[in-house]
Formats: structure tokens, sequence, C-alpha cells
């Protein structure tokens, strides 16, 4: 069994041209063994992200095995995101906020954002970033939001991607509350994280739909070729993201499904 | 099916490496009847010449299975120089330039020394693509219009965060090819979808990537059984011997 901790709900505007069609969804979720997904915005990161926030709601709620959901807020509206972003997390199924630093044209170490981090911190949710991609997203950059908020849960959803993923690792090293998402990230730096943190606080995501099915697959097997052990494998492509989901969504119970676990 | 990797390391990296033996070992797990070698990462950086007397000598160790890429560093300018003419003498294929690894961006002027000698050796050129600010697909495009006669491979296509630009690099290009490292599945399909097949090359980038896993995308392409072949290793072969003259 897998959880997919790195998916989007798509409008059909922002790189992908399809609408959301949650049993096409489900259908290619299954196929690939993946009883759960992280559903994150997309369309919303750019446009009517209120709209966006209340979709994902929709769905999470409809299927609520299938899927948990994150939020997503302006940060240059500070007022506005605080009141949008407690929203989101009082309703079941959503865990945390997501955030696109260079796609939503901010700093993470900007006062607007440093701002609604420490509101975030008090809540003791979870930040979810893009990450792996200079000017805005530098794991380092967002390292310092770990740092200065303990109590918040940062997960990189690139593990710093081909060219910073050793910097990803290394703010995961030294910041406890910082988990690393397997997305994009090579073969060699995912064997090496995996190898550091012993798959601690190590979980996969396949961006799903921007990686099709089949692009999915392929990510799934990265995972399955890494040298280390089936418990470490297993960890990462679902115990992880169990661990991580319900403790921010204690009721969270997976869809079953076929497979090791 | 003849495959042929276009891109792999060998040699003891600082950061990463792999013995010849072992690549040898996973081409033929793999399927993968001959491999584009190319020096490990400190050799590429500084030590071009250990790195490229090293994959010459497997080259002429494993005849059957493996060509090489040489490596030398626009820093070292003169010298950059006389080392590439000293590898192509020894039999490197084309030459590999690492921007990050190097310390240049594609478009600075010291690279042009460079190029200038490759077109004139006839060599094609590897340079990877994707991470800012030194190596930028619409940085490559800009030099393989100052050099239509040169033949250049693209390695890594953008990836990640820079899939929009490289379309455009390539699509006015003629003269640029890509490989399938790094990309998606899908995302080999959609520019196959737009260029044609012609112009795709297998690769691995081994040990960075998982060649069993690279070999499996390859396979995993919903294209044509002929088109397939072209990107295992019709096209690279064409593109060789275009380099060669």
């Amino acid at each position: 069994m897998i959880i997919d901790f790195h998916t989007h709900y798509t409008l059909g505007e922002v790189f992908v041209k399809k609408q959301y069609d949650a049993d096409k969804v489900i259908s290619e979720m299954e196929a690939n063994s993946i009883v759960s997904q992280l559903l994150l915005p997309l369309d919303g990161l750019v446009f009517d992200y209120k709209e966006d926030n209340n979709r994902i709601m929709e769905l999470v709620q409809t299927y609520p095995q299938r899927f948990v959901g994150m939020g997503t807020v302006h940060p240059r509206r500070p007022k506005e995101a605080v009141e949008e972003m407690d929203r989101c997390l009082q309703s079941a199924g959503m865990i945390g906020m997501k955030f696109h630093p260079w796609l939503q044209a901010f700093s993470p170490l900007e006062d607007y954002f440093q701002s609604l981090a420490e509101e975030a911190n008090l809540r003791k949710t979870l930040f979810f970033f893009h990450d792996g991609t200079p000017p805005y997203t530098e794991p380092f950059q967002i390292a310092e939001v770990a740092r200065a908020n303990p109590d918040l849960t940062v997960v990189m959803g690139h593990s710093g991607l081909n060219d910073l993923w050793r910097e990803s690792l290394l703010a995961a090293r030294k910041y406890d509350n910082i988990w690393l998402c397997l997305c994009s990230c090579p073969y060699s730096g995912m064997l090496e994280i995996a190898q550091t943190l012993g798959g601690e606080r190590t979980i996969w995501g396949s961006d799903y739909p921007l990686a099709t099915a089949r692009d999915t697959r392929d990510r799934i097997r990265q995972v399955e070729m890494l040298t280390v052990s089936d418990r470490v494998k297993e960890d990462i492509l679902y115990h992880n993201a169990l661990k991580l989901i319900t403790r921010f969504h204690p009721a969270f119970h997976s869809a079953k499904g076929k497979g090791p676990s | 099916m003849k495959i042929i990797d276009a891109h792999c390391h060998v040699g003891s990296g600082l950061m990463n490496g792999l013995d010849a033996g072992l690549l040898l070992e996973r081409m033929d797990a793999s399927g993968v009847d001959q491999a584009v070698l190319v020096p490990w990462d400190q050799a590429i950086a500084v030590y071009n010449e250990d790195g490229n007397r090293h994959v010459l000598e497997l080259v002429k160790r494993y005849p059957e299975r493996f060509l090489a890429f040489c490596t030398v560093n626009p820093w070292y300018g003169t010298k950059a120089l006389e080392e590439l003419r000293r590898a192509r003498a020894l039999g490197a294929s084309g030459l590999k330039l690492h921007p990050v690894y190097q310390g240049f961006q594609i478009s600075d002027p010291i690279v042009i020394p460079v190029l200038e000698e490759a077109v004139r050796l006839q060599m094609p050129v590897y340079i990877p693509t994707g991470t800012p600010v030194a190596a930028m697909p619409l940085q490559l495009k800009y030099v393989a219009g100052l050099f239509p006669e040169a033949l250049f491979i693209q390695g890594h296509f953008g990836s990640t965060d820079f899939w929009i630009d490289a379309v455009p690099s390539i699509t006015d290009s003629p003269n640029i090819y890509i490989d399938t490292a790094y990309s998606m599945v899908s995302s080999i399909e959609q520019i196959i979808h737009l260029v044609g097949c012609e112009r795709v090359v297998f690769s691995s980038d081994t040990p960075y990537l998982s060649l069993e896993n690279e070999v499996a995308k390859l396979k995993d392409l919903d294209i044509s059984e002929e088109e397939r072949e072209a990107i295992a290793s019709g096209n690279i072969l064409r593109l060789l011997e275009r380099g060669a003259g």
C-alpha cells in the first residue's frame, strides 16, 4: 500500500490543462496501489484560492479515506490569510497549508510570510512547500521558517529537486520539524536521504497529475529500487505518511489496498 | 533492441562515482549494449587530463562496450584547447561541458574558444541545463545559434523547474539534441510529439540516476518500436557519425 503525499487538485488552467475527475483519479490511484493522497491546490496558488480551497475541502469530505487536503492563502493579505488558514484547518481532513513561493511571488523570509508562519506555529500545524529552485524556494530559505517556528511541521515537497537535495538533507538533519518528500529528487539523492535519515521523516509523492499515472508508476519504482531495507521503503511509501497525516487528523483511516503493508 | 546509454559517469569521485566493472554489470543486467563514458565529478571540475585518460583507457580496453566524451574546463584557456585536441586524437567521440562543476555560464565568452575548437574537431558537445544561473536552456539556445554547424546534446532538458524554457530551446535549434535522463515519460512523449524523435537520445546519467529505471522509462514510452529504437541507439549513432564528419 502506498500513500502519495504530493498531488494536486486541478482546475485545468495552470500547467495541467484538464479538469479534475475524481473517479478517474481514484481509478489511476488503484492501478498504482495508492490507497490515499494528499491533495494540494494548483490553480488556487495563482487565482482564487478560497474557491480552490472550497473544492479541495469538498473532495476530502466526499472521499475521506482517499484524500486529505491542504489549502493555500496569499501571505501578502495578512488578516485574510490567517482567517482563511483557520477556516481550512477547521475543516475535516485538511491537515495544513501549501505554499509555492516562486509561483505565489513571495520569499519565505519576507515579513508578511514570517507573520503568517508565527500564527501557524501557535496552531502547531503543517506547512508544505515547493522547494529546490532559487530565488524563493531554496531549502535553506525554507529551513529558516522551520528554525524560527519549532512547533510548525515543515515538509519540503521535492527534497531539493536535482540540484539542492543535499541542502534539503542538511536542513532536515539540523531541524527535526522538517520532513522530506521524495518527489522528482534524483535516485542518488533519494538513496542518500533514505540512508542518512534511516527512513525517518521521509515520505514519497508523485506530483500527480503533473506527473501522469505512468510517471507515478516510474516514481514508485525509483523508491522500490533503492538499496535500503524493505522496512525503510515501506516507511517511505506508506507508514511515515500515515503517521504524519494522523498527527493532524487523528480520525484518518486510509482506504484498504493490496500490498506488503 | 540495441541500447546505447549516451551519458554515464565512471571513476571515483569526491561526491559520486562508479567503477567501470560495476557499470558493465548494470549494463548487462539492464540490456544496455554500449555506454558513452564521461569522467567523474572531480575530474570534470579540475583534473580533466586524469579523467580523460581514464575514460579513453576504458574505451581501448572495452571497444565493443564503451565510447567516451572527454571534458575540459574552459577556465584553463589554451591548456583546455590543447587537452581537447589530445583527447580527440586518442579517440574521444565528443566533449562534455558542465557549467556548474566548471564554474561558468553557458553564454560566457570563455566558452567560445572551446566550442570553436570542438567544431573544428567535429566533436558533438554535451551540456546539461536546468540549474540557474549557469546552465539554462535559453543560454544553450543562444550559443547553438552562434555555432549552427556544431551539434549539442542538451542534458536534463531543463529539469526540473525550467521545463517551459526547454521547449523553445530546441524547437528553433535544429542542432540541439536532448537526452531522456531526468525527464518524465510523459514529458519525453510530449517533446517527441512536438519535434519528432530524431533528436532524442537515451541516457541514464548513472550513477546519479538508476540505469535500470531509466531503461524501464525507455520501454514505457508510448511510441512506435521504430521510434524507440531510434531513441535507444539510432539517433546517438547518427549524431556521432555527423560529429565525425
